[in-house]
């Protein structure tokens, strides 16, 4: 029998939880050991790891109708500036932020394009990285989630079926906002009003004429340029041939913007199979990917 | 209101005006008021449309409120949302709405996405159901949903339609499933039910982890618990979980997955069905003496479940599943030394009607009944069901049962013509035979095959019909003929009111409907 020692009370463990973590995108109260945000469904990783770091991350995200690629987009992007480190390397912080880059680097090698995001936000991708440029001494943090283009289209038309929507956005200090090309070019337009919604749904969001959504960077990316090439040749200028509301609104609107184009796959076929005809991609030939990236670190760093 | 008599406007017309439309505050305006017998659909998928492309409430009947449209958006299961992956893949869900209606719903893949890429289509039907309508099937969503698709008001369009319309939904069901209970006995026991009973009333949230079966299971435990609490637990028997979609019950085949970060939350209960298990749970699995899963054990382990029915077919408005252990002692006072075992009940899909068998009829009767007032609700004594049952394709159902009964055991005739209470016995209905083949659950198990597809085929379901050719004639060789009988009449009924109904319905007719019915009728015809 000993005279003294000490020994820690069980219930002091549930001291913990009377200390809330905020969540990084939506600032709601969790638990310290929560894995998911209880407001909005963002990743809890997300507020551990900015706290840990004297600079908080930057938010930006890529925005766009569903199917518009923003998935492959993102994918390929991390994919290329994780393998070069002449012009941007970026190095993802945490396990979760390499699934993105894995889901759509497997499905581009069996000749696929990868699921389509479900709606839900608790199975979106999100990528914490850092990215870094020889012509810069300090790096950016940045955070990007992989969302659903119906989730941004039913957030608009429904506010508050998505709060992690509204939250992002609100927090976002940049967005690359994809449009279909192909789309466009065969004369449908809905890309056109999808993205004329989402952009005045960002000006809405914050309008103050210093810090709002005027003054914060949009990178218009047409995707899937490949199919298209007069695009890549001057994408003002198809902006303005194929997407006159777009290319206006923008004018209007907005101080900080440029019209990129992009393509991933060098060319497209369907294939037929047993749940129905799927499209593929027939070789991988990443074009345009990284501009639009690096433009809009450029504006966030000025 | 003499304003508007002064006005002219009849006071009358002014009544009948405002009873069917209701003032919308959300849009400034007035709108036909929901009829409470309605229930409005919502169809939730990927599709395009003019308004935006993807998974989105893809067409709606024009009854659903605001709050319910957004509570079916949230709700509503995107992409790869099935856990079981292929094409026969489908859950039942059932949750409630802020209006105060309840949500059930079938979610099936529907073939390849529109946008070319990989990955089954998620299609989503959602009933919006008042909860009078819920309360009429003994607030058993599975109830709700044979009757429906029973109707035909469950299908996958082809082409979205641009609106739904409601539909009212005839029948009712008895409080218990006891045909269900009785193979739940079976598989997986009085004791596991029992004990998945009580894990679900003291969870916030249960995910019953079951290879195969989930179905059953959670229909197997709404039927397990009183009519009235019934609504607090929202299931899903087939959907990955997702905090978007908080239901108190979840079915899973396992762990493995994108299903596993579900499972990691404190306030979530894992009970485990898979594998290879003795007939009796784990130690720390079996209910608590006393409580109310105690106490479904006990009742299937006795045999007591046309007790345990008459007890839940009494409504208790307000009980809530806090109460449940009170009312287990209740019911344990009340059951009476006397309670005769019933044998077998067996219970044909296609009505919502349970139908006994002459010695259930018989020993119910000599049991001591419950004290029965004229607010209670007993939906299983077919001498108290109303008038207009008789109207329905199933009264002969019951009709052929009580002169079954009455011919093999003369009974005195009561004032009001129905049956009265004698302690005669019934030689033939208690015969071992007679008993042994009601209790065989080979029989139920393939008379529920048959009830299956015979509506499926009536119904209009394509290869539905084909699978009927190759199953009548071998269920017609198994099956004594007197146990097919009844059923052959109720089927030939029901097929030739959905014939009426095709050739001289008011509405659009639907003449392959009609054809298939008939089609349906020769082939019980023959044999």
């Amino acid at each position: 029998m000993i005279k003294e020692g000490s020994v820690q009370l069980d219930s002091y463990r549930l001291a913990q939880y009377s200390v809330q973590v905020p969540c990084y995108i939506c600032e709601g109260g969790n638990s310290f050991d929560a894995e998911l945000c209880r407001h909005c469904f963002a990743p809890m990783a997300l507020a551990h790891q900015a706290n840990s770091q004297k600079i908080a991350p930057r938010i930006i995200a890529a925005i766009g109708a569903s199917g518009v690629g923003k998935t492959v987009y993102l994918g390929m992007l991390m994919d290329i500036l994780s393998r070069q480190s002449d012009r941007l390397q970026m190095l993802a912080r945490g396990a979760f932020s390499i699934t993105l880059q894995q889901i759509t680097a497997s499905a581009l090698a069996r000749n696929e394009f990868p699921h389509k995001t479900p709606n839900e936000p608790d199975r979106w991708n999100w990528v914490h990285s850092q990215v870094r440029s020889p012509a810069h001494r300090r790096p950016v943090d940045l955070i990007m989630p992989d969302l659903a283009g119906e989730a941004l289209l039913e957030e608009i038309d429904h506010p508050h079926t998505y709060p992690v929507i509204r939250s992002l956005l609100s927090k976002c200090a940049g967005v690359l906002m994809l449009v279909d090309t192909v789309k466009l070019q065969s004369g449908i337009h809905d890309q056109d009003y999808f993205a004329m919604k989402l952009l005045t749904y960002l000006i809405e969001l914050d309008n103050h004429p210093k810090h709002g959504w005027s003054q914060r960077p949009v990178g218009l990316v047409f995707s899937k340029a490949d199919e298209c090439e007069e695009c890549f040749d001057d994408p003002v200028a198809y902006a303005k041939a194929h997407s006159a509301g777009l290319w206006q609104h923008c004018n209007e609107q907005f101080k900080r913007f440029q019209f990129f184009a992009a393509g991933v796959a060098g060319g497209c076929a369907y294939r037929n199979l047993p749940e129905g005809r799927v499209r593929v991609p027939l070789r991988i030939e990443p074009r345009g990917i990284i501009e639009p990236f690096e433009w809009l670190i450029d504006e966030l760093r000025e | 209101m003499p304003f508007l008599e002064c006005i002219g406007v009849p006071l009358l017309e002014y009544k009948q005006w405002h009873t069917s439309y209701s003032y919308d505050t959300s849009k400034i305006s007035w709108r036909p008021r929901r009829s409470n017998l309605l229930i409005e659909q919502a169809i939730f998928t990927s599709t395009e449309t003019d308004r935006g492309s993807g998974y989105q409430l893809a067409a709606t009947s024009p009854g659903i409120d605001a709050a319910d449209l957004h509570d079916l958006r949230v709700w509503g299961p995107s992409h790869d949302s099935l856990v079981n992956a292929g094409g026969d893949a489908v859950s039942i869900n059932f949750h409630p709405l802020s209006s105060g209606a309840y949500c059930v719903s079938k979610t099936t893949p529907a073939g390849s996405e529109y946008s070319g890429r990989s990955g089954q289509l998620i299609y989503t039907q959602c009933l919006v159901v008042p909860a009078e309508v819920l309360l009429r099937f003994s607030n058993n969503p599975f109830a709700l949903l044979k009757a429906a698709f029973a109707q035909g008001s469950l299908c996958v369009h082809e082409q979205l339609p641009n609106q739904l319309a409601p539909f009212s939904l005839v029948g009712k069901a008895a409080a218990v499933d006891l045909s269900l209970l009785g193979q739940l006995v079976t598989e997986p026991g009085p004791q596991w039910l029992g004990a998945l009973v009580e894990r679900a009333i003291s969870s916030t949230t249960i995910v019953l982890l079951a290879e195969r079966g989930r179905e059953r299971l959670i229909a197997g435990l709404m039927n397990a618990l009183p009519v009235e609490c019934r609504t607090a637990f929202s299931f899903s028997t087939g959907l990955k979980p997702s905090p978007r979609r908080p239901f108190r019950v979840i079915g899973l085949p396992d762990m493995a997955g994108d299903t596993s970060h579900a499972l990691r939350r404190p306030d979530v209960n894992v009970f485990e069905l898979s594998g290879n298990r003795s007939t009796v749970p784990p130690a720390d699995a079996p209910p608590a003496e006393g409580s109310w899963g105690s106490l479904v054990a006990r009742m299937l382990e006795t045999s007591r479940l046309a007790y345990f029915s008459a007890q839940l077919a009494h409504a208790r408005p307000g009980l809530q599943t806090d109460h449940l252990a009170a009312l287990a002692e209740e019911f344990w006072a009340r059951m009476p030394a006397t309670t005769k075992p019933v044998t077998g009940v067996r219970t044909t899909k296609s009505s919502s009607v349970e139908t006994p068998t002459p010695a259930a009829i018989h020993n119910s009767e000599t049991s001591t009944k419950p004290h029965d007032t004229s607010e209670e609700r007993v939906l299983d004594d077919p001498d108290t069901r109303p008038q207009s049952d008789q109207r329905r394709a199933d009264a002969a159902h019951l009709r052929l049962w009580r002169a079954v009964a009455e011919a093999a055991a003369p009974r005195a005739a009561s004032p009001h013509g129905g049956a009265s209470t004698t302690t005669t016995a019934d030689p033939q209905a208690d015969s071992p035979s007679q008993a042994l083949s009601w209790q065989c659950p080979q029989v139920v198990e393939k008379l529920e095959q048959l009830d299956d597809l015979v509506f499926e085929a009536i119904a209009g379901k394509p290869s539905a019909l084909g699978r009927l050719r190759t199953l009548w004639p071998a269920v017609l060789a198994e099956i004594p003929r007197e146990l097919l009988e009844e059923s052959r009449a109720h089927y030939i009924r029901h097929a030739l009111r959905v014939w009426q109904d095709c050739v001289d319905g008011d509405e659009i007719r639907n003449p392959a409907l009609a054809v298939t019915a008939m089609e349906v009728v020769c082939l019980l015809f023959d044999g």
